[in-house]
């Protein structure tokens, strides 16, 4: 079943999704290791990350969410409860909340923040499944494999970030396009931002990135000292949410 | 045949079934079922989310196991030394009638009480050992053994405070409460009831605050908690009674519920005042002993006595161990200090969970009979006198020894023969090395099982048995309901695998025994449930049960322990001699055990760091239960082992030094036993403690080294006063040659 499962993935040119990655930093797992073929034009990096420049993010802009949403298959549901979601907005005392004080600035206060999965160094959704359905990979970036997903929850629970979203129902039917690009989901399963891994291993980059026209958003590796988001943080001063907590978020605020 | 036939027949049927595993879940599975094969599982698909109880992933790799290649398919005889695991296949009837001739034999040479009968494994109404226990007892009796490996001491820690097992509250009562303290539990690994972790999740986006108190970061730990505190094994009492000490020493006790619901707080304020015996039990002496600072002490002691309702989850693990009793019920007092008890949102503590709807303690059953071999025991009803227990039966970590020392050592009997009916002893008793020379000692053994388990290896005759998907059961949540389950069959049996109860009737067949059992499957099950009262209470209509495969009780709020004696404690005494919560007991002061004390204590134990067998092994050992198995089941299922391999936890700075990088082979051993077993360097375990999940097959080679990485191989076959294995008081040292 696991071989004809991951054939099957392979065939349906999915296997970027990164079952043949290493999957979790605590373990040392001998799994199989499937052979696939990557892209040229595959963007590779050490460690993924962006820079969100928030005086350029618009506040009434909701472009990014919607083309994460539209090109992920991401339903629709309106009850809070059972919502969707892989990038939202969070204000300034939700999002930072160790690093609010009184007096803030204005902007800020009342201000949406784009918010997504943080990719984190020491990610603790990954410490917590019990299938390895999250895992991290050797790019940095957190992944699910949606079909080992068992639906326990237990990564929402860890997540100090509300990243991860449950599928309490069937999302397929909360869908008025479904995108051929990537597979819808079904009832059950935990998903969230995969930081467009399905478009980096063709050479694009994350949708969101690419839908802001004002180029708030910013990606690349750390690693890289050329890469654009390791040019920013050599000059500008930026947050990230919960640091003390020690997860390593890799999404960076500039404010 | 026609093209529509051929479709019926080709059509995938979904079969509403259960494991029947020892296992803390009973969860609702969908077989998918195509041409006779189980094709997928998936869990509930119940309407309300909220309520569908969702299985782990245990549940979704049963096929796995259920079509394991190594599954047993006929019965097979030893042709090998015992122990090696060689065997043939040979006919039912050859099989039976060895096993009679056998039991004859012993029955005339050297009398009924020869015979070592027990079992475990499936959990279900019909296909139990009872019918086997029942011939045996028709053929004159047997000797087994007393108690349950797992849970001695919070039996009689309840049973001394509150007279009652069923301690538990339902879990949705979780996300009632504004504090949980897990001390000890780590319910994401053993599930502690289907819906337990679905209701923390709740509790947890209720903003509740979760604190976890283990020597490891675990799972659940992992998963849920806001606080980690780190705590010494064996020591979890001292920073209780200190706990203790800060409520007392700051009047943070709720002293009208101790004067109207208990009894003896005064005699407990004295030790833990030093008046009894010139010790303070402070903070400060308590961080000397269990290593959590002085302040973290002080700081729960105040927030749990001020948040109110607050609710302490201590649990089974940490009990079993030397004076395991003492911090169940060391739990209990702080919970009536805090008056925590018979509220929403609180804890009776006690580690049992049970709740009265759907335990497995109230299910149905094939009447049994007395035991012969039994009879002239004393009566031991209600006694909190463990020796009365162990007149006529062994305790059941003891078994080996007793096999080896027999009547000698002051065991009930020598014994000559043993059947195992599932239940695999020799991964699941303390000091497997003693249980290898205690099997060969004996003359003849009769194991049955699905595997050639370690157990069966050493058995002369090893019988088949089915898998909970190839026979219909009624299944019960292990602690806790509130649901009925019928485990409806899915296939045929594999090979010529029989059901515990097809086993029983036919010994007695063998036997000669007329009319031991007239009734089919389908009438068993149909008399179960129209004649024990929660069946019948709840279940209407046999045949909607057995389609639905799940009955769930309708609570109009979450059941609550207790409630009953402390709304209303005129008319609902507690079932204890004062009528009141014990935190003093008569009964125990009365066995004159210093080691028993009538009211609960610290006391220091054997193999704990203050042993001086330190010196030698300087490792605390740990045997958690493991995620990827129930018990010793499961073991070898691929997509388990996958998930998880198995690992002895070790923290880098008692790594460092011996050489170990994460990943490496290395030796656990100590006078017991050794083993061989791969290193998880990490930083979850405190220093000077390592932990091996149990359950993993033993699987010794030419040298006695358990290559398969047995903890029990390590553990000692020793039990508290109280009764409980103390399988987790035990020092090893850690080496790479």
């Amino acid at each position: 079943m696991e071989s004809s499962r991951r054939k099957f993935l392979k065939i349906a040119g999915l296997s970027v999704l990164g079952l043949g990655a290493k999957p979790v930093i605590e373990s040392f797992a001998q799994g199989i290791e499937p052979t696939y073929s990557t892209d040229k034009k595959a963007l590779k990096g050490k460690k993924w990350a962006m820079v969100i420049d928030v005086d350029k993010c618009k506040d009434d802009c909701e472009d990014c969410i919607a083309a994460c949403h539209r090109g992920h298959n991401v339903p629709k549901i309106d009850n809070v409860k059972h919502e969707i979601k892989w990038i939202w907005h969070e204000e300034f005392k939700n999002a930072f909340p160790a690093q609010e004080y009184d007096n803030l600035a204005e902007r800020l206060e009342h201000k949406p923040f784009m918010v997504l999965c943080n990719h984190c160094t020491n990610p603790p959704c990954v410490r917590v499944c019990p299938t390895k359905a999250t895992f991290k990979r050797e790019d940095g970036i957190v992944l699910m494999d949606f079909h080992r997903c068992i639906g326990c929850r237990f990564c929402m629970a860890a997540c100090p970030y509300g990243s991860r979203s449950f599928n309490w129902f069937d999302p397929r039917k909360y869908l008025e396009v479904t995108s051929p690009d990537f597979p819808t989901r079904s009832k059950g399963v935990v998903e969230k931002c995969n930081f467009c891994a399905e478009r980096l291993a063709i050479g694009k980059i994350p949708l969101c990135v690419e839908a802001c026209k004002e180029e708030a958003l910013v990606f690349g590796d750390l690693e890289d000292p050329n890469s654009p988001v390791k040019k920013i943080l050599k000059e500008r001063y930026a947050i990230r949410r919960k640091p003390s907590l020690g997860t390593g978020p890799n999404i960076f605020y500039v404010i | 045949m026609s093209a529509e036939d051929k479709n019926v027949e080709n059509e995938e049927m979904i079969v509403r079934c259960t494991s029947a595993l020892d296992c803390g879940g009973r969860c609702p599975l969908r077989l998918h079922v195509k041409d006779g094969v189980i094709v997928k599982i998936e869990g509930d698909d119940f309407a309300d989310p909220e309520k569908q109880l969702r299985a782990c992933l245990r549940g979704r790799a049963y096929r796995h196991w259920i079509y394991h290649p190594d599954r047993l398919k006929y019965p097979m005889k030893r042709v090998g030394e015992r122990g090696e695991g060689k065997v043939e296949r040979i006919s039912w009837d050859e099989a039976m009638d060895t096993i009679v001739k056998q039991l004859h034999r012993i029955k005339e040479t050297y009398g009924n009480s020869a015979i070592f009968f027990s079992g475990g494994g499936h959990l279900g109404a019909l296909h139990t050992i009872g019918p086997l226990a029942r011939a045996l007892s028709m053929f004159g009796g047997y000797t087994t053994s007393y108690g349950n490996i797992s849970s001695e001491g919070p039996v009689y820690a309840v049973m001394t405070s509150y007279g009652d097992v069923m301690v538990g509250h339902s879990r949705d009562d979780l996300a009632n409460t504004k504090l949980i303290i897990m001390w000890g539990w780590d319910p994401v690994r053993m599930i502690s009831g289907t819906d337990c972790v679905h209701s923390l999740m709740k509790a947890k986006e209720n903003g509740t605050r979760i604190i976890s108190i283990d020597p490891r970061l675990t799972h659940s730990g992992a998963t849920y908690a806001d606080e980690w505190i780190p705590i010494i094994p064996g020591t979890d009492t001292a920073m209780m009674v200190s706990m203790a000490y800060v409520m007392i020493k700051e009047n943070l006790q709720d002293q009208a519920f101790l004067d109207k619901y208990t009894v003896g707080f005064d005699k407990f304020k004295d030790y833990v005042l030093g008046i009894e015996d010139g010790v303070e039990k402070t903070p400060a002496w308590a961080s000397e002993i269990c290593g959590v600072p002085v302040e973290t002490i002080t700081r729960l002691a105040r927030e749990y006595a001020t948040t109110d309702p607050a609710c302490l989850m201590d649990c089974q693990g940490p009990a079993r161990s030397a004076m395991g009793e003492q911090y169940n019920r060391c739990a209990i007092a702080l919970t009536t200090m805090t008056g925590n008890i018979g509220k929403p949102g609180g804890s009776a503590c006690g580690g049992l969970m049970g709740i009265p709807y759907g335990h497995m303690f109230r299910s149905a059953g094939i009447p049994g009979m007395r035991n012969p071999a039994e009879a002239g025991g004393p009566s031991i009803r209600g006694t909190l006198d463990l020796n009365l227990r162990l007149v006529r039966r062994i305790h059941v970590n003891k078994v080996f020894d007793a096999f080896l020392e027999g009547k000698k050592a002051g065991y009930p009997a020598d014994i000559k023969m043993a059947w195992f009916a599932g239940g695999n002893i020799m991964t699941q008793r303390g000091n497997i090395n003693k249980g290898d020379r205690a099997m060969k000692s004996l003359e003849f053994i009769v194991s049955q099982d699905l595997f050639l388990t370690p157990t069966a290896r050493y058995a002369d005759i090893v019988l088949p048995v089915m898998s909970f998907a190839e026979k219909n059961d009624l299944t019960r949540p292990w602690p806790s309901g509130p649901y009925l389950t019928y485990a409806n069959k899915a296939i045929e049996p594999i090979g010529e695998c029989k059901s515990d109860w097809e086993i029983g009737n036919l010994l007695a067949e063998k036997l000669g025994y007329e009319d031991f059992d007239n009734n089919t499957e389908d009438e068993w099950l149909r008399i179960f449930v129209e004649k024990n009262p929660e069946y019948a209470q709840y279940i209407k209509d046999y045949d909607t049960f057995k389609h639905d495969g799940i009955y769930r009780m309708e609570m109009e709020e979450p059941y609550i322990a207790f409630k009953k004696q402390i709304e209303d404690p005129e008319n609902n005494p507690f079932n204890t001699p004062s009528g009141k919560i014990e935190i003093f007991s008569e009964r125990v002061a009365e066995l004159n055990n210093p080691d028993c004390p009538p009211i609960p204590k610290y006391i220091s134990t054997w193999e704990d760091r203050n042993d001086p067998l330190m010196e030698k092994y300087p490792l605390q050992l740990l045997s958690p239960h493991p995620r990827v198995r129930a018990h010793s089941t499961l073991q070898n299922v691929d997509w388990l082992e996958e998930v998880e391999p198995h690992a002895v936890w070790i923290n880098p700075v008692d790594a460092e030094p011996r050489g170990i990088r994460d990943g490496d082979e290395v030796f656990v051993f100590n006078d017991r036993g050794k083993l061989a077993i791969k290193a998880w360097v990490t930083r979850r375990i405190i220093p000077g403690v390592v932990s091996i999940y149990e359950g993993a097959w033993y699987d010794p080679d030419e040298e006695g080294i358990d290559r398969g990485g047995c903890v029990n191989v390590l553990t000692n076959d020793a039990y508290s006063p109280g009764g409980a294995a103390a399988l987790k008081t035990a020092l090893v040292q850690i080496t790479t040659t």
